[in-house]
């Protein structure tokens, strides 16, 4: 079978009978196809792929509006917590043991339980009344502030106020007074 | 005729009283003063901080019927004169010396 390619031409010579005029029939070798095609958005449920086709590579772009964990949660343990707003109030439970607590921001109440060992307190703040009694002592103390009213007992006055000694008052008769006015 | 109120020792700050109850009957106490006897000046008032001769006036109190002199310091083997003016409720002006040695304890 004759071969031709592009080079080859057919032109009007030959012989009556033989040859056909203006007519061939080659075969001939196509070196390549290009094409430019549309393939649709790729949609979930919306396109097929067979199962005889391979796909070396799928990447994606999507967004993410919550992620929840979950699982045991007696097994996690919470190392540390940070955090910067206002509390209401602040009440330790008994038998838990505060190690540090660090926050901002301003504290409303805060309550102590008998149970509970608070390693230090640091507090700045006013005392409205403060009542004292012999009976209590106390070691030491040590704040800022201010102190509206104090009351003291177990103080003797040196000096008491409209009372005195009978012993070392004399009771005047009518006749030992002398009037002078 | 004047009283003799207990002796004192120097280091004491002591209330030294007069009863008036006897004199007042159903009147009381308007108020009372205090005189104490110096050598050159004579009777002189006695008023609360004062110490003539040595001896202190530390302050002085009173109720309805008793009037009471708070006295300080004052010279060993020293006896000092005072008076006690008290005018009552109705006006009327009582006096009523009081003899006082100052002694120092052993």
């Amino acid at each position: 079978m004759a071969t031709f390619d592009t080079a080859d031409a057919l032109y009007g010579t030959g012989q009556y009978g033989v040859a056909s005029y203006g007519i061939t029939s080659p075969s001939q070798v196509v070196g390549g196809v290009e094409g430019t095609g549309q393939v649709q958005t790729v949609a979930v449920n919306g396109f097929e792929i067979d199962l005889s086709e391979r796909l070396v590579g799928v990447s994606a772009t999507a967004e993410i509006g919550n992620v929840l964990g979950k699982g045991p949660a007696a097994t996690k343990v919470l190392t540390g917590v940070e955090g910067t707003g206002s509390a209401g109030s602040v009440r330790a439970n008994p038998g838990t043991i505060l190690v540090g607590v660090s926050a901002t921001g301003s504290v409303n109440t805060v309550f102590e339980n008998p149970d509970e060992g608070l390693i230090s307190v640091s507090a700045t703040g006013s005392i409205g009344s403060l009542t004292f009694s012999n009976t209590h002592r106390v070691t030491s103390v040590g704040m800022t502030g201010s102190i509206g009213a104090g009351t003291y007992t177990g103080i003797t006055l040196v000096i008491p106020v409209l009372a005195y000694s009978k012993v070392r008052t004399f009771i005047l008769t009518p006749s030992q007074a002398r009037r002078v006015a | 005729m004047s009283i003799k109120w207990q002796d004192k020792d120097p280091d004491d700050q002591v209330d030294y009283s007069i009863d008036w109850t006897n004199i007042l009957e159903t009147h009381t106490i308007s108020s009372v003063a205090w005189k104490i006897y110096d050598a050159t000046s004579g009777w002189i008032t006695f008023n609360q901080g004062d110490i003539v001769n040595g001896l202190q006036h530390v302050t002085n109190t009173n109720t309805d019927t008793v009037a009471t002199l708070y006295l300080g310091l004052g010279t060993n083997f020293q006896e000092y004169n005072i008076i006690c003016r008290m005018t009552t409720s109705i006006s009327t002006v009582f006096e009523q010396e009081a003899r006082i040695r100052v002694v120092e304890k052993n």
